[in-house]
């Protein structure tokens, strides 16, 4: 069995937010697919410790915006791997109430579908619902954010409460640096885009006030990330 | 409600399998996930109305290939817009029979799993089917085709019972085009038809007599103008 071949499937990424009375959360998941036309029913998979997830099971609403590829690390960051229960993700961020009641993010969303769940499947440490679309529209033109272009050209890291996780495998000799709180890598061959670091700067010539471009973490909270040749 | 939001979605494109008794069948799908990673579970929906949700259904075993990006239009075609109910979808193809005893797809296959259902969820047209994961291999390197570029890029179509079938493919363009009236690929004679050898700018009377549909193999003649 060789795992690699699941990274060969294809997704998009999405926010999916939701609501419970007056409080409102979201994540970032690519199990998000149209599974029939008529009517455009959708499943969407989420982590059972995840905030989200209660709230979706107390209200039965949920949206989900589409993102552009242009989405900054930090915005994903924002929603991915902070807790709800910790912050207010939807503070400072541009979003809506939709016709269900559920918040939908419009920041860095070229489109979004808003929904009830009229089934759920529960698959371990996930649930599928499923929910029948009520209302969706265009916010921009642009090219969606897809799962390998964050992995692969981003380098951004995988939530170990995602069903993508796979044991971070850190293959090549450049030293790389781990963050502590969101296990983001940096890559000294890749530099940090989104911070205006080019490629080829090691990690000890980084500014002291550079920050991890997923959490915002200060560069101590970086561990040297032993070679596994 | 704008229905172009849902044309913003990533999927992949994969050629779904299944078998029953010695029976094999397979069929297109675009609606493949990884749902959890402990223990490594998949998902796929399929339209109710295809034989391979019989088999599915029945034998209660699948296995998925991974398209290439290269992968010719009527190969997509011999799989998408024809029904095991007609013919042997296999006769042609380079495959071997799985862990599962589902057939594997090999030609132009970039990987492989292999599922044992689990449970199946009604989603009205189609039913989900979740299956822990058997077995995964790895076939060659390459990039994965996915719906985006097979629509776009490849200006494939989807049949009436895919899960992202849209209505009217609308075309704006002055030059005349022409619609298969089995499977509804459009002809445009600003692209041509790369996959049959015919160059981008030949207008559809100038194609030969004996091309067929880049996607289904219908003749010509089964081919209808376009009007503005």
């Amino acid at each position: 069995m060789n795992l690699l071949a699941l990274r060969k499937l294809r997704y998009g990424l999405y926010v999916v937010g939701s609501r419970r009375k007056d409080r409102f959360n979201g994540l970032i998941a690519n199990g998000v697919s149209q599974v029939s036309a008529v009517p455009a029913n959708f499943v969407v998979s989420i982590n059972k410790e995840n905030l989200t997830h209660e709230f979706i099971k107390a209200s039965k609403v949920l949206s989900f915006s589409v993102l552009s590829k242009n989405t900054p690390l930090s915005f994903i960051g924002r929603f991915g791997f902070n807790s709800g229960r910790e912050i207010d993700k939807f503070k400072g961020v541009s979003y809506k109430i939709g016709k269900t009641g559920a918040p939908i993010v419009l920041d860095n969303t070229l489109a979004y579908v808003e929904a009830n769940v009229i089934n759920e499947a529960d698959l371990g440490t996930h649930t599928i619902f499923i929910a029948q679309m009520v209302d969706s529209d265009i916010i921009r033109e642009g090219e969606p954010m897809t799962y390998d272009y964050y992995s692969e050209v981003k380098r951004g890291p995988t939530s170990k409460k995602s069903s993508l996780y796979i044991e971070q495998i850190a293959a090549t000799k450049a030293q790389k640096y781990q963050c502590r709180r969101c296990s983001s890598i940096y890559d000294p061959e890749f530099g940090d885009p989104d911070g205006n670091v080019s490629p080829g700067t090691s990690f000890e010539l980084l500014p002291d006030d550079w920050k991890c471009p997923i959490c915002g973490a200060s560069k101590n909270y970086f561990d040297k990330l032993e070679g596994t040749e | 409600m704008d229905i172009k939001t849902l044309y913003q979605l990533s999927y992949g494109i994969y050629i779904i399998t299944s078998a029953r008794g010695d029976k094999l069948n397979g069929q297109i799908a675009n609606t493949l996930f990884q749902i959890t990673s402990e223990p490594p579970a998949i998902a796929v929906s399929i339209n109710k109305q295809n034989l391979t949700h019989e088999f599915i259904h029945d034998s209660r075993v699948f296995a998925a290939s991974i398209l290439s990006q290269d992968t010719p239009l009527s190969f997509i075609g011999n799989f998408g817009f024809k029904s095991g109910r007609d013919i042997d979808k296999f006769a042609q193809v380079n495959y071997k029979i799985g862990k599962t005893g589902a057939p594997i797809v090999l030609d132009h296959a970039l990987g492989y799993l292999e599922a044992k259902v689990i449970n199946e969820v009604d989603v009205g047209t189609h039913t989900i089917f979740t299956g822990d994961l058997i077995e995964a291999e790895t076939l060659k390197s390459g990039e994965p085709m996915t719906y985006a570029y097979y629509h776009d890029v490849k200006r494939g179509t989807a049949p009436k019972t895919a899960p992202t079938y849209r209505k009217e493919e609308k075309e704006v363009k002055k030059a005349a085009k022409y619609k298969c009236t089995v499977c509804g690929y459009i002809y445009d004679p600003e692209k041509g038809d790369p996959d049959g050898g015919i160059a981008p700018g030949t207008p559809f009377e100038e194609i030969p007599n004996d091309w067929v549909c880049p996607v289904c193999g219908a003749r010509k003649e089964q081919f209808e103008k376009i009007g503005e």
